[in-house]
């Protein structure tokens, strides 16, 4: 018997088609970064380029003009560009849960989707850092963020949850880097190894660290492998927690609520898995790596996407809830009339100017992925395709909502206002997906998009006879461990 | 010891501890605990109620742990821990003695002896509030109403203090201390949400609660169960299946039940968070009791290895990651509302920083924090089965002692050893001694592990390369 051996009665299959060799894997991974980009991948990376090329155009008018040329406004002081900031952060946090968490709980399916969602992580990181960075208006200044010591004694303050925002996301990156670095460097000797060109050879053998594949060395590696995910666990939950505590310190109704921590972890896994999704189904096609993430992967995380959608509805309907039968009226008013529009009217008989945008979040977020409590739809590819779309619209509402309904409508109404974006606006989130894309692009092409030495060690042969070694001890065990499925 | 027939079926041998002593035991301290409670009921039942809810909620969120951690298994579709699956089960399979704790609960709330929750109770009616055509004549804006309701807020959080001074600090005349205004808006802060808090909805809640569960644990026990006898592979994704609905309904009954019998004894407080607290904490509670079983039925040989340290350590880490959540979630809740310091907020933890009440609080960030933190943390420690029962011991006790920070404060008592303490320990032991007693028959009565279940042979040969 085998350890892993699935048992077909209950729905267990391998996971990756039976006959795939290790060579398979090294084959249909390494060749992408050896032969001629597809068709497909220069189809995705034009526009992605002129995407890019809009966002350093974006910039450099913003940076000439100011920020003033962004919709916000009072009293609506953070608008699209921090709503930007914590939709990316978001997206990052799927490829820390799939290589830390799940790794922890020895997920073995994330083998195939672990490097690429990582490499998502950094990416997104580095779109999200745009924003805050931007924000201040003058970015040449932004070394003021950090505490350095001046002879002006001038501090940052650290009661400010934007300071441990700070802290949080740049330790959030450095880690983030190093983790997907160190996990490619076995993957990058392969790539080393099966160069034909001396340039080719020095590159990958320089990001190789010098690795030679030794048992010393791989012991090295999994003891490594381990604390990174280790560290990198409670990074998934402090980055979003503190991301959320930006709002939630205030005293604003719709911001101050206990139970922003979780929720926002909750809503950043739900995003960037529905996100991981969408890319992969595209660059799945273009490379045709149909059998190392095949509809098993896809299953599964469509799985995940409906488990995290319901941990984001029960948040919403504690904060609902809460705010009615807190019997606070200010809390009332931003749920029932803000955001659910037609529970509150004002004076005039009038819904929540933004009422759509909520049910436009709660659409997306809670009712389209209850598709996936069927098989149909968890395993067919134009649906889940669709489907996490509209999940990342609704998780950009999802923020949209918190941050322009709780402030355009706060405690005064003499001074309650609106919000209405910008072109500039507009352009600068396009332009950070023409960064994302870019960068995602490139990573594809020239570094192995799935962790070929991970996703080797789940194949069946790569399980040596544990129970051997053990077998005696168990043996009456055996006996009555009827019926032995997999002998 | 073992015997012959033990090994076959893997069944509790007539002779052992768990299956001769273990009840008894159990059962006596539930008669201490009868004998006590009843003599807290009879000295006040007010503060009785308190003691009361303390001890049945501390059993509840340990059966409340075991439901999940036995759901959470069939929806992930794990093998390392089927083997000790059943210890879990047969603890989730305690609800029906959950349900009959209940009702003493329900019926001495509803009839008013216990006065817990009467502040709500007598919004509508001549309580010690004021008539409910007070508020009439206020027609003013929200603004006016929600700055006054601040006020009562922070009179609110002087209670405590003003009870005690004035020493009768079980009786439920808070709002005494109140100016007409405070009252006033308290009051009607309070009646916007008279009929979800209404006694008879508030009680036909609890039972909608008490059936779901005793429903889950019923279903997934005796399918478990049959599993045993008929080895019936399809049952697997069968309970798999209903895992998802399942653990729906398990977590807003946890969650309602949560604000419903907790949260609600401060009925102008509020807190988003509180159920997922209450839920962080149940998975720790039943987490150390497993591992207690766990190391026990491994230190007698009595499952002949299939539950070994390899499945324990495993479950000590999960332990420790709870540990970590619980802590998470409860620094949420009480940095979000120190930091805001909106005063109807601060209250509940103003309470919990008086009348002895902060050494609670901090035993509760050094006991269940910390410590367990740093002691657990390495895998020699976790390795070290006689530490971890230590430690699980440990956790346990802080884990009651948890309850207690969340129920007790509530009492407008101060915290030190008197009578009232002593009852609350009585509660505890009856609700505890009456579950235990019947989930140690449990275990006498089937197999020790899940013997049909298709993935028993892996999780046998579990080992952990990480």
């Amino acid at each position: 018997m085998s350890d892993d051996t699935p048992i077909y009665e209950i729905g267990e299959t391998y996971l990756l088609p039976q006959g795939t060799t290790v060579h398979d894997i090294t084959e249909a991974v390494a060749r992408v970064t050896e032969t001629k980009a597809p068709r497909g991948w220069w189809i995705c990376f034009l526009p992605s380029v002129s995407l890019l090329g809009l966002m350093t155009a974006v910039i450099a008018y913003l940076l000439a003009m100011g920020i003033g040329v962004w919709g916000n406004n009072a009293p609506a002081y953070w608008g699209w560009d921090i709503t930007n900031f914590v939709w990316w952060i978001g997206i990052g946090h799927a490829g820390t849960l799939i290589s830390a968490i799940l790794f922890l709980f020895r997920q073995k399916w994330r083998t195939s989707i672990n490097r690429f969602a990582e490499a998502m992580t950094v990416m997104a990181v580095l779109c999200a850092a745009m924003f805050p960075a931007l924000h201040t208006g003058r970015p040449w200044f932004d070394y003021y963020l950090f505490p350095i010591p001046n002879q002006m004694d001038m501090w940052p303050n650290f009661k400010s949850p934007l300071m441990w925002d700070v802290f949080a996301v740049n330790t959030y990156l450095t880690i983030s880097v190093i983790f997907w670095f160190v996990g490619l460097i076995p993957d990058f000797a392969t790539l080393r190894d099966r160069s034909e060109t001396m340039l080719r050879r020095r590159i990958y053998g320089f990001l190789a660290l010098g690795w030679r594949g030794s048992h010393r060395g791989w012991q090295h590696y999994e003891r490594a492998y381990l604390i990174f995910a280790g560290i990198s666990t409670p990074l998934v939950l402090s980055v979003h927690s503190v991301v959320s505590f930006d709002f939630a310190t205030s005293v604003i109704p719709g911001w101050h609520t206990t139970i922003f921590p979780p929720y926002f972890v909750a809503g950043a896994v739900f995003s960037g898995f529905a996100l991981v999704m969408t890319m992969m189904l595209i660059v799945r096609a273009v490379f045709g790596m149909h059998n190392l993430v095949n509809i098993r992967h896809l299953d599964l995380m469509n799985k995940f996407m409906l488990g995290t959608s319901m941990i984001v509805g029960y948040a919403y309907a504690m904060e609902f809830f809460i705010a009615w039968y807190s019997g606070n009226p200010y809390e009332q008013w931003v749920f029932l009339h803000n955001r659910a529009g037609f529970a509150q009217l004002d004076s005039l008989g009038n819904w929540g100017p933004l009422w759509w945008s909520y049910w436009a979040m709660i659409s997306c977020n809670v009712l389209v992925p209850q598709i996936f409590w069927f098989k149909k739809c968890r395993t067919s590819i134009p649906i889940m395709f669709v489907a996490t779309i509209l999940i990342n619209i609704g998780m950009w509402f999802e923020r949209f909502v918190i941050i322009v309904t709780s402030l355009t409508q706060d405690f005064l109404p003499s001074s309650w206002g609106n919000f209405h974006p910008t072109f500039i606006d507009v352009g600068l989130y396009l332009g950070t997906f023409g960064l994302f894309l870019t960068l995602f692009l490139l990573f594809v092409r020239w570094i192995p998009m799935i962790a070929i030495a991970e996703l080797k060690a789940t194949l069946p042969g790569a399980h040596p006879n544990l129970h051997h070694h053990h077998g005696e001890e168990h043996d009456h065990a055996h006996a009555s461990a009827e019926p032995a499925p997999a002998e | 010891m073992a015997t012959d027939s033990n090994q076959q079926d893997y069944r509790l041998p007539a002779n052992s501890f768990l299956a001769t002593t273990a009840w008894k035991v159990s059962a006596a301290l539930a008669a201490v605990g009868l004998v006590g409670s009843i003599a807290g009921y009879a000295a006040d039942a007010n503060r009785f109620g308190y003691s009361y809810l303390f001890g049945f909620f501390a059993v509840t969120t340990l059966m409340l742990g075991a439901m999940f951690l036995v759901l959470i298994q069939h929806m992930t579709a794990g093998h390392w821990g089927v083997t000790s699956r059943r210890i879990f089960e047969v603890f989730m399979a305690g609800a029906p003695v959950i349900a009959l704790l209940a009702l003493p609960l329900l019926a001495g709330s509803m009839s008013g002896r216990f006065g817990m929750y009467d502040e709500w109770r007598l919004v509508n009616g001549p309580g010690n509030h004021e008539s409910s055509g007070h508020g009439e004549d206020d027609h003013g804006g929200a603004a006016e109403h929600s700055a006054l309701t601040i006020g009562a807020g922070v009179a609110h959080a002087q209670e405590p203090e003003a009870a005690a001074d004035e020493g009768h600090g079980a009786e439920h005349g808070e709002a005494h201390a109140h100016t007409p205004q405070e009252q006033r808006l308290h009051h009607r802060t309070l009646q916007a949400k008279s009929g979800w808090l209404e006694s008879s909805v508030w009680v036909f809640r609890s039972l909608a609660y008490l059936v779901a569960w005793c429903l889950i644990a019923f279903l997934y026990f005796r399918w478990s169960t049959r599993q045993d006898e008929t080895k019936d592979k399809m049952l697997t994704p069968k309970m798999q299946n209903a895992s998802y609905l399942s653990s729906f309904v398990f977590g807003l009954t946890l969650t309602f039940a949560a604000f419903d019998w907790v949260m609600s004894l401060e009925p102008a407080w509020y807190s988003t968070i509180f159920g997922v607290i209450i839920f962080g904490g149940s998975a720790i509670g039943m987490l150390a009791v497993g591992c207690l079983v766990a190391i026990h039925l491994h230190k007698h040989n009595l499952t002949h290895g299939a539950v070994n340290g390899e499945h324990i350590n495993d479950l000590s880490r999960l332990m420790f990651g709870f540990i970590c959540f619980w802590t998470y979630v409860q620094f949420s809740q009480w940095m979000l509302i120190w930091y805001a310091g909106i005063p109807e907020e601060a209250t509940w933890f103003h309470r919990r920083w008086q009348g002895g009440f902060e050494w609670v609080t901090l035993t509760l960030i050094f006991g269940h924090f910390v410590a367990p933190f740093f002691l657990l943390i390495s895998r020699v420690q976790k390795r070290n089965l006689g530490w971890l029962q230590k430690m699980c011991l440990w956790l346990l006790v802080m884990h009651v002692v948890d309850l207690y920070w969340f129920v007790v404060p509530q009492a407008h008592t101060p915290a030190q050893l008197d009578a009232a303490v002593i009852y609350d320990l009585a509660a505890l032991l009856l609700c505890g001694g009456a579950f235990f007693t019947f989930v140690l028959k449990g275990f006498a009565r089937f197999p020790l592990i899940p013997v049909g279940d298709p993935r028993l042979s892996r999780s046998l040969h579990h080992h952990q390369t990480y």
